[in-house]
C-alpha cells in the first residue's frame, strides 16, 4: 500500500486547489504590488484668473464734479467757459475736448446736456441747472422708466448691504457705468470659461470657430455635425 | 486495511498538504499586504479623529458641541491650508426669506460673478469647481440643450446672443433634500438649502435630482492656494469641502446672514443681479417680483425656486439688432 502510493504520488484535489490558490494569489499580488495601472487624474492645472476678472470696482469712476485736470492742473470748466463763451450752433469742429466721441442717440451739441450759461452743471428742464455730483435727474430727463427702475434698484448694480439697517446701502450713478457720452455699455473681455471635470472642452473636436457647439453636456452622437441647429418646430415633429 | 491506507496518506499528504497550504498562505499574505498598500497614500489626517467620527448631525448638536466642533475645523483647516480662520455659524434671521433676481436682458456673459463666487467660496481650482454656470443662449431660443459653456470671444456680448447666468436656485420644493438618505442637507428657515459636509455620504443622489444642475461633487481633494483662501468662513457654506462631498451655492451665507451682497452680485460689472429679503416689501427684490416681468426657469418642474429672472420691457440688450451694430442706440 504504502509503496504503491511513493511509485504513484497521488495527485489529490485539495492540494492542486491550494497551489493554484497560492498562484493566483501571488500574481494578483505581484500585480497590484507594481500597480501598472497608476491613476491619472482628469483634472487639469488650475487656470489663472486675472484679479480684475472678479473685482467689485465699477467699470467706471467719473469725478462727479465740474472739474479738468489737465497737464497737472486742475480746472473748474467755468474757468474757461467764462472766458470762452460757446456758440450754439451745432456740429462745429471742436478744437479742444477732442478726446470726446459724442454718440448719444439723436443729440449732437453739447448742451442738450450742458448747461449753456452755468457751464459748472447741466442742463436742467428749462433755466434751471443739474450739479455734477446728480447725474441721474439729467439722464431721467429723456429716460423716464430707466430711471424709475434705477430709483427702485431694478436697473444698475446697489453695493454695501442688502438692507440699510446693516450698513450703507449705495447705488451706482448712470455714469458709473455708462460713457454719457457714448453710452452704450461697453463691451468686455469674458473671464475663462469653464474647465471643470464634467464640462471640460474636447479640444480634438473644437472647431475652428469660437463655439465649439451648443451642447452643455458634451454630447452627440456619432456622425451628427455638432452644430444641430434643427430650429425648434422641426425637432418637435416626429 | 483502511486505518493503514488512511495513516499511509494522512502522512503523505501532511508533508504535501503542508508545502500546498505554506505556499497559498504566504501569496495570500503578501497579496493582502499587495492590495492594502494604497494604505501607504494615505496622510495622517485622512483618517477621522474619534471626534470628527463620534460628531452628532448639526441639527443635533447643542451649542456646546458646535463650538467645540467649529474650533476643531479651525484647527484642521490650519494645518491643511495654513491659514488661520475662526468658523462662523450665522443663524438664520427672523422675517428674512432670500431671494435672487437676474436681469437676463442685461447680462453680458462677462463671467465675473463665476469667479467672484470661487474665490469667495473657497471652490477647489484644481479640479475646478464653479457653482455658476454662464449659459450664451441663442436669441429668439430659450433651448437650453443648445446653449454653450464655452464660449470666448474676444469681447462680450455678441449681438446674436444672450446670456443666462444658472446656479442653485434655493428652491421651496427642493428635490435634492427629499432624496438625500442621510439627511445631510436641508432647507434653513431663510429658504437656504445647505449642507453637512461632515454628513454627507457623496452618494451624488442630490446632484442627479436638482433639475438645474447646481450641485458639485468633490471627485478629488480639493486644491486651493493659501493666498487664495477667503478666511471668513461658515460652517454650512464656505469652509473648505474634503473629497467626497456635495458642495451648491448657499447665496454666500456667510456674507448675506450678516447683511452683505453675495460676493457675485458685488462682481457684477452690470448690476443684473439683485439680491434680497422678499418678505420685506419695500426691498429690490419684492420691488422686481411686483412690477418686473419674470421668468421662472423650468417652472414647470414644480420646484418652486426662490430665484427669478426678470426683464426690461424696453432698452435691453435683446431689442438689439443681431448683426453687429453702430454704437451708442437708444438706452
Ligand atoms: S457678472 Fe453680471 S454680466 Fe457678467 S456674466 Fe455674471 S451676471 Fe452676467
Amino acid at each position: 500500500m504504502t509503496d504503491a502510493s511513493l511509485s504513484k504520488p497521488q495527485v489529490d484535489a485539495l492540494s492542486v486547489a491550494f497551489y493554484t490558490i497560492g498562484f493566483v494569489f501571488l500574481t494578483v499580488g505581484c500585480v497590484l504590488w507594481a500597480n501598472p495601472l497608476r491613476f491619472k487624474s482628469p483634472a487639469k492645472p488650475a487656470v489663472y484668473v486675472e484679479a480684475k476678472m472678479r473685482g467689485t470696482q465699477p467699470v467706471r469712476t467719473p469725478q462727479l464734479a465740474p472739474v479738468l485736470t489737465h497737464a497737472t492742473f486742475t480746472y473748474q470748466c467755468s474757468d474757461c467757459h467764462d472766458l470762452f463763451p460757446s456758440s450754439d450752433t451745432s456740429g462745429r469742429r471742436l478744437s479742444f475736448h477732442t478726446d470726446i466721441t459724442l454718440a448719444h442717440g439723436i443729440n449732437d451739441r453739447c448742451f442738450n446736456c450742458h448747461h449753456q450759461t452755468d457751464r459748472n452743471a447741466f442742463a436742467g428742464y428749462r433755466t434751471e441747472s443739474i450739479p455734477f455730483d446728480k447725474p441721474q435727474l439729467l439722464c431721467a430727463k429723456c429716460h423716464g422708466p430707466v430711471y424709475q427702475d434705477w430709483l427702485h434698484g431694478v436697473h444698475g448694480r446697489t453695493d454695501g448691504y442688502w438692507n440699510a439697517q446693516f450698513g450703507p446701502v449705495r447705488r451706482l450713478k448712470c455714469i458709473e457705468c455708462h460713457d454719457p457720452h457714448t453710452p452704450a455699455f461697453a463691451s468686455l473681455k469674458p473671464a475663462p470659461g469653464p474647465n471643470t471635470l464634467r464640462t471640460t472642452t474636447h479640444e480634438h473636436d473644437k472647431p475652428a470657430n469660437h463655439k465649439p457647439n451648443r451642447n452643455p453636456l458634451m454630447i452627440w452622437r456619432k456622425g451628427e455635425p455638432q452644430h444641430a441647429s434643427t430650429p425648434d418646430a422641426e425637432r418637435n415633429t416626429p | 486495511m483502511t486505518s493503514a491506507s488512511e495513516n499511509g496518506n494522512s502522512v503523505s499528504m501532511t508533508r504535501r498538504g503542508f508545502l500546498a497550504k505554506s505556499t497559498a498562505g504566504a501569496a495570500g499574505v503578501a497579496a493582502l499586504a499587495a492590495s492594502m498598500s494604497p494604505l501607504r497614500h494615505l496622510a495622517d489626517d485622512d483618517l477621522p479623529s474619534m471626534e470628527e467620527f463620534l460628531q452628532k448631525h448639526y441639527k443635533e448638536m447643542t451649542q456646546e458641541d458646535k463650538s467645540r466642533t467649529l474650533a476643531r475645523i479651525a484647527n484642521e483647516v490650519e494645518k491643511r491650508h495654513g491659514v488661520s480662520t475662526t468658523i462662523a455659524d450665522p443663524a438664520p434671521m427672523d422675517g428674512v426669506e432670500f431671494v435672487y433676481a437676474l436681469n437676463i436682458s442685461r447680462c453680458i456673459g462677462c463671467r465675473r460673478c463665476v469667479h467672484a463666487c470661487v474665490k469667495e467660496n473657497n471652490q477647489s481650482r484644481s479640479p475646478e469647481v464653479q457653482y455658476i454656470r454662464v449659459l450664451e443662449m441663442q436669441k429668439g431660443s430659450t433651448d437650453v440643450e443648445k446653449a454653450n459653456h464655452h464660449y470666448n470671444p474676444p469681447a462680450v456680448p455678441e449681438h446674436d446672443s444672450y446670456y443666462m447666468p444658472v446656479q442653485c436656485h434655493q428652491c421651496a420644493k427642493p428635490p435634492c433634500v427629499k432624496v438625500c438618505p442621510v439627511e445631510a442637507t436641508w432647507q434653513e428657515p431663510d429658504g437656504l438649502t445647505v449642507i453637512d459636509y461632515d454628513w454627507c455620504i457623496g452618494c451624488r443622489y442630490c446632484e442627479a435630482a436638482c433639475p438645474y444642475w447646481a450641485r458639485r461633487f468633490n471627485f478629488q481633494e480639493p486644491s486651493i492656494d493659501p493666498e487664495n483662501i477667503n478666511p471668513n468662513m461658515a460652517y454650512l457654506s464656505n469652509r473648505p469641502r474634503r473629497k467626497g462631498v456635495m458642495e451648491k451655492c448657499t447665496y454666500c451665507l456667510q456674507r448675506t446672514r450678516e447683511g452683505r451682497m453675495p460676493a457675485c452680485l458685488e462682481a457684477c460689472p452690470t448690476g443684473s443681479r439683485k439680491f434680497g429679503n422678499v418678505l420685506d416689501p419695500d426691498s429690490e427684490v419684492a420691488y422686481i417680483l411686483r412690477h418686473k416681468r419674470i421668468f421662472i426657469f423650468k417652472e414647470a418642474v414644480g420646484t418652486l425656486p426662490r430665484f427669478f429672472y426678470y426683464f426690461d420691457e424696453r432698452g435691453s440688450r435683446y431689442h438689439e439688432p443681431t448683426a453687429k451694430a453702430e454704437q451708442g442706440g437708444e438706452a
